[in-house]
């Protein structure tokens, strides 16, 4: 039995067809020199670290928080002026409705400035903290003992300061805003709900809950499959770049197709984790729409039960806002909506989403 | 490309259809909320009381609904991801393999660190890229589709607003994708850019620490991470321009239709639960309006990475593959053994056989009239510079042929041409009697057994860095090897003998040590020619005379050819080949050349100065 082939046998599973075969590789096996799993050992640590490069951008990130709030505030207004303006059509006061779509137009216009610059400090702040990021990393890389350089596979280091950096800064772009903004609308949102009912709040509050558990949980299995894609994807560059460097004596020993297999097989489970952690990453949303919708019916069901008759049309007017929903759906006219005569002004007003500040106005 | 999707496309479908079902969930969900509203809570059909019953009956199917439309989105997330990702692993695959079979001029122009940002993140683009094709275009199309259709049932009079607003944001998404598109092909350039100081520094931190270049190196890196960051921030800010814009178009519409809707509300033409409608409609309009500006954010980018891949598929080897294997030149020397006459070759082409006609597996050498320029690339700018010009030179079976030269004379530019790296620009080079450019790359290099200058380890341990010089090998032949190169001794002594791990590049190790190892692994492969470009420099004089001494009594009938730079290790040859700028100056022994060539005498009394004791001592 050849020297290789007994290695192949010992090491067994992974490349067990390649040792049936007549000559197996010499490049078979790469040695999974370094920590195979990159956990960091104290998260506390890692994230402070994350935000002591916010902390040294205080003056970008403080403008930024500003700005988010004044889009978000001027987000929950224009709708506001969009039901009165509806009430006006429907109540036929159309004197009225000049003005209402004059202060839009200037809401609208603003709030699209606000977002522009919102944007436009999100872009700049998550390129400063990536280029920080980036450089620290390169500046510990050239400053660490050559030992550590000996044992670490190269194209790994080199994927961390590209790949990895460059997926930070995906995150910070594009998530520190919708993460402000969600988190006001969020407290904007229970702070509404508190004043209609606390018990309706409870109950939407157990479904968010029960997302937010949910998420955790799903969460912390995909970020397993993420950092083991991310180690992959090192692995994959190490592949290329120890074999493109090496070149002249890959070829020299004819070794392409087996150079070729190893890549192939880092590749090929790069490929498998990586469909895993989407699949479940992208049925995030979905299963969260279902939540959504599923703690609507219940809300709606539990409000009707709870409440006596009598009383219930006038608060349901705001039930929707019980249910967290932050997006706003109207009725969506059904076939027999054309035929659809104008009820009562007062039900009208109540049928259409108002916001609470909106529905007392129109209320009265 | 795009061939390469033809097996993933039924995925590719599935997620369209998944995602039309999702959509026409999505669309029939707020109908079931609204009857649930009007007619189930404020009881607007019946008479103004809550109807409990209709509410249960209704909530029941849309939570129904609601679970089909959440499995249908998983469906087509997964379908798309399938479709996607298997899409992108098959194109790196190929890209790699591509790579992995250029010849060395194509991979010197593309740069190891642009070969890296290519497999690795322009694939990732392109997947991102196929995935929101996939999923997305469809998704916005249809709200799009839908909503304008529905809008304008509601009232043709809106068909204007639609009219103005369209061709405004289209304006606005074209634009800023004119503006953009230059800058991803820059933006990956610049990637590119920042991976090779990273590589660079990386691979060469020894030379970095030992010059103590760790400030002026940082700076390299601080220019080439700004340039990035530079360009990356200007696409990243024309790109926010692309939102706000069409928030105010569209929002204007929203505006403008309400306005419209009330005239004709006014008029008698509309009831106001439509024009209700009408704005829900729009929302959706906007809100798949929103979508395609994403999708061409990613479709600008993932069309400049697709560019660069494929400039690496199409990328055509320049040394071409021969005709003649193994087997056929085996056929033939048995044939022309037997008979004399390789003309009688039976089941051979006659085209093979006059090729093959002075096939003779001896491991001989032959250049004839060989010139060579290297070919001009981005490693190698400016204008050519002739390396050979008219070299003959002939290696005979079995002899050693040591080659020696000032630096950049040729010498490695010589060797280079017989295992094929690079092709003579004029006249033949052949191995065996035979053109190199006739045998199948595969069966030329199995002849020649080849020592880089730069010695190639990988980080694998010592004995399967050796054991690729002839996988398939056993202990025994690998100890003789080792044995042979003088690298037993060394390697018994590491920490896990023959299993020690090799650090990447061979780091770990001394100079001399990777030399050796470099050689046990050329000897295992046991091929007719063995070079040596210049594979002894870091060995004392004592270690290289036991080495060549234990290569003539292991490894007797292989030629080999040594490229040098010692004289001391050059006279232990058969003949020497004096190479000066291009030519071949001189071939001999070291007492003929010693009387024939200057230039010869010229290394020899150079050498003689630099190190007057061990001259002396020899």
């Amino acid at each position: 039995m050849s020297y290789v082939k007994k290695r192949f046998a010992a090491a067994g599973g992974a490349s067990g067809s390649a040792a049936n075969t007549a000559a197996p590789q010499g490049f078979g096996r790469r040695r999974n020199m370094g920590a195979p799993t990159e956990k960091p050992k104290d998260g506390g640590k890692t994230l402070r670290r994350l935000l002591s490069y916010f902390a040294s951008h205080r003056t970008a990130v403080i403008l930024l928080f500003f700005v988010v709030t004044a889009t978000v505030l001027l987000r929950i207004a224009a709708p506001a002026y969009l039901s009165r303006a509806i009430d006006a059509i429907t109540m036929r006061t159309f004197d009225k409705l000049p003005q209402i779509l004059l202060i839009m137009i200037t809401l609208y216009v603003t709030s699209s400035a606000c977002n522009l610059l919102e944007e436009y400090l999100g872009a700049k702040l998550s390129q400063k903290i990536v280029k920080g990021m980036r450089a620290d990393l390169f500046r510990k890389t050239i400053d660490l003992p050559v030992g550590y350089l000996d044992t670490h596979s190269h194209g790994d280091l080199i994927s961390r300061m590209t790949n990895d950096a460059e997926n930070i800064s995906n995150v910070v772009s594009s998530s520190l805003t919708s993460l402000f903004s969600g988190l006001l609308t969020l407290v904007g949102t229970v702070a509404i709900m508190l004043s209609y009912s606390w018990q309706l709040t409870l109950l939407s509050c157990s479904v968010i809950i029960f997302s937010v558990l949910f998420t955790r949980f799903l969460s912390r299995y995909i970020r397993k499959l993420y950092v083991k894609r991310q180690c992959l994807l090192g692995a994959l560059n190490g592949i290329v770049n120890e074999k493109v460097t090496n070149y002249k004596t890959v070829t020299a020993y004819n070794q392409q197709d087996s150079v070729v297999d190893d890549f192939n097989g880092t590749s090929n489970e790069l490929t498998r984790t990586g469909i895993l952690s989407e699949i479940l990453s992208s049925s995030m949303g979905p299963v969260m729409n279902m939540l959504n919708n599923v703690s609507f019916v219940v809300v709606a069901v539990s409000l009707l039960s709870s409440s006596t008759p009598s009383s219930s049309p006038a608060r349901s007017t705001n039930w929707r806002s019980c249910t967290g929903r932050s997006r706003r759906r109207w009725r969506v006219p059904s076939a027999s909506s054309r035929s659809w005569t104008p009820p009562p002004r007062t039900r009208a007003a109540r049928c259409t989403w108002t916001p609470p500040r909106a529905s007392s106005n129109s209320s009265t | 490309m795009l061939k390469y999707m033809r097996k993933y496309w039924i995925f590719a479908v599935l997620a369209a259809a998944f995602m039309i079902a999702e959509v026409t969930v999505d669309m029939i969900q707020p109908r079931l909320m609204a009857d649930i509203v009007d007619n189930g809570i404020l009881g607007l059909n019946g008479d103004g009381t809550p109807d409990l019953a209709l509410i249960r009956s209704v909530g029941i199917k849309m939570i129904l609904i609601v679970l089909a439309g959440g499995l249908f989105g998983m469906l087509s997330g997964t379908m798309a991801n399938l479709c996607s990702q298997n899409f992108g692993n098959t194109i790196r695959k190929k890209c790699f393999d591509r790579i992995m079979h250029l010849s060395f001029e194509q991979t010197d122009a593309f740069t190891t660190g642009s070969l890296i940002t290519r497999v690795t993140n322009d694939v990732s683009q392109v997947e991102r890229l196929v995935q929101q094709l996939v999923r997305g275009f469809i998704r916005c199309l249809m709200f799009m589709v839908v909503g304008t259709i529905t809008l304008m049932s509601l009232n043709v009079h809106f068909l204007v607003i639609i009219a103005c607003a369209f061709p405004l944001v289209l304006l606005d998404i074209g634009f800023i994708l004119w503006k953009t598109n230059p800058l991803f092909t820059l933006l990956q350039g610049r990637i590119d850019g920042l991976n090779s100081v990273i590589q660079e520094n990386i691979n060469g931190t020894r030379v970095v620490k030992a010059f103590i270049q760790e400030d002026r190196e940082a700076a390299r890196f601080d220019a080439a991470n700004t340039s990035l960051v530079d360009t990356q921030l200007r696409v990243l800010i024309l790109m926010s321009f692309l939102r706000p814009i069409m928030n105010i178009v569209l929002n204007l519409a929203t505006v403008a239709l309400i306005w419209v809707g009330a005239i004709q509300v006014q008029a008698g033409g509309m009831q106001p639960g439509e024009v209700m409608a009408a704005v829900t409609y729009i929302s959706q309009i906007l809100n798949g309006m929103m979508m395609l500006a994403m999708i061409f954010q990613t479709l600008a980018r993932g069309r400049a990475s697709a560019k660069r891949i494929r400039q690496v598929l199409d990328a055509d080897p320049v040394i071409k593959d021969g005709t003649l294997d193994e087997e056929s030149l085996r056929a033939l020397y048995a044939d022309s053994e037997s008979d004399g006459s390789a003309d009688s070759a039976d089941g051979l082409a006659t085209g093979t056989a006059a090729i093959a006609a002075d096939y003779q597996p001896t491991g001989s050498v032959t250049f004839k009239k060989v010139s060579f320029t290297y070919p001009a690339s981005g490693a190698n700018p400016g204008a050519p510079i002739e390396v050979l010009s008219g070299v003959d030179l002939e290696v005979r079976p079995g002899e050693t042929l040591a080659v020696i030269g000032p630096t950049g004379c040729g010498k490695t530019s010589l060797v280079n041409l017989i295992p094929r790296f690079y092709d003579a620009t004029e006249g033949t080079v052949e191995v065996d009697g035979v053109d190199v450019r006739d045998f199948k790359l595969q069966t030329l290099r199995s002849k020649v057994a080849f020592v880089t200058q730069k010695n190639e380890l990988f980080s694998t341990t010592i004995i399967d860095n050796i054991a690729i010089g002839r996988p398939g090998a056993t202990e025994d032949e690998i100890h003789k090897a080792a044995q042979t190169a003088q690298a037993e001794d060394f390697i018994l002594q590491q920490p896990d003998g023959y299993d020690t791990a090799v650090a990447e590049g061979g780091m770990s190790l001394s100079g001399g040590q990777r030399q050796r190892i470099s050689i046990a692994r050329a000897l295992l492969k046991n091929a007719e020619i063995l070079i040596f470009d210049d594979s002894t420099s870091a060995l004392d004089l004592k270690t290289e005379a036991a080495l060549y001494q234990a290569l003539k009594k292991n490894y007797p009938g292989m030629t080999k050819i040594v490229i040098a730079q010692r004289i001391a290790t050059a006279r232990k040859a058969d003949r020497i080949a004096v190479v000066d700028s291009g030519r071949i100056d001189a071939v001999g022994t070291h007492q003929e050349l010693m009387e024939t060539s200057a230039v010869y005498r010229d290394i020899c009394a150079s050498q003689e100065r630099k190190s007057p004791q061990k001259g002396g001592a020899a």
